[in-house]
């Protein structure tokens, strides 16, 4: 399989739930978010959810899994900001 | 102006959030037929808030949800290795080691669940030595999406978390953002509230405690 058709699964972490979501690299983030996030019953638009590794970066969701070097299959993290409050 | 223990509203104050317009704040007049409303003073309604800072209010209903948290916290845990991991746990309270991007122990996340979830957990943070910390290195908070930081250094009661979800943060709003309309979102879930707390952290850097106690 040539590098632009590789597909790999990514497993969401969402509230202590796994969604693994298989995805083609060259994939917009965003898509397989708003699977995984259908999956897990969360409803709405993707805004205030930040996607992370388990080092703690926040991946840019509108860019592509290869673009942000995600080229093998991994765990990402899935939570929403802080919101409200703070200084 | 304090009228027999109302206040007659005159004018009130409109308070933007940062960025938006060039200034913050903009104080306006009331209509003159308006000017005779009277309300009662903020602090007053507070005095009537139970204070639960130190009281338990009722220990079976607050160890039949300690019980929840303590399994919902162990189940999910292993889907977090790396992250963070359960530390002690001992009624009413769960600690949580929270790891560097290597692996190290940073803080310790303490959650204490009195009485929950009548109120929200009350959240503190320790250093892994369990020394209360009072303020952490300011280069280590990350700022949300609006430039604000949530953890707020307090040199008498230890570092607190400015964030829906918190004690600390309902009890200081509790006029105007009540738990009880919260606590039944599944954004309040205790595993979503522990990871926003990790997440304010740049877990990059392995020394981010600036004050602790001794």
């Amino acid at each position: 399989m040539s590098q632009e058709e590789k597909k790999i699964i990514i497993t969401f972490v969402i509230q202590g739930k796994e969604f693994p979501i298989e995805v083609n690299i060259n994939q917009n983030i965003k898509g397989a978010v708003h699977k995984a996030l259908k999956q897990a019953n969360q409803q709405g638009s993707l805004e205030g959810w930040e996607l992370r590794t388990e080092g703690g970066e926040l991946i840019d969701m509108n860019s592509s899994f290869k673009d942000q070097n995600i080229i093998n299959p991994t765990k990402l993290y899935l939570s929403k900001g802080a919101g409200r409050g703070g200084l | 102006m304090l009228v027999e223990e109302v206040f007659k509203l005159t004018e009130f104050r409109l308070i933007f959030p940062p960025g938006i317009f060039k200034t913050s704040q903009i104080t306006m007049q009331l209509p003159l037929n308006l000017r005779n409303l009277l309300v009662k003073p903020i602090a007053r309604r507070r005095h009537f808030r139970v204070n639960a800072d130190s009281l338990l209010l009722d220990i079976e209903v607050s160890k039949f949800f300690f019980e929840e948290m303590v399994n919902e916290i162990k189940e999910k845990e292993k889907n977090y290795q790396g992250i963070w991991r359960i530390s002690k746990i001992f009624f009413p309270n769960i600690f949580i080691d929270v790891l560097s991007a290597k692996g190290t122990p940073l803080f310790i996340i303490s959650l204490n669940f009195r009485n929950y979830n009548y109120y929200p957990p009350q959240i503190g943070f320790l250093s892994p030595d369990e020394k209360l910390i009072f303020k952490f290195k300011s280069d280590t908070i990350i700022s949300d999406d609006q430039g604000r930081k949530h953890l707020i250094a307090d040199l008498n009661h230890g570092v607190w978390v400015c964030m829906p979800g918190s004690y600390e943060y309902h009890s200081y709003y509790f006029d105007i953002d009540r738990w009880e309309l919260e606590r039944i979102k599944s954004n309040f879930n205790i595993i979503e509230l522990i990871n926003r707390i990790i997440n304010m952290f740049d877990r990059a850097k392995e020394d981010i405690i600036e004050i602790a106690a001794r």
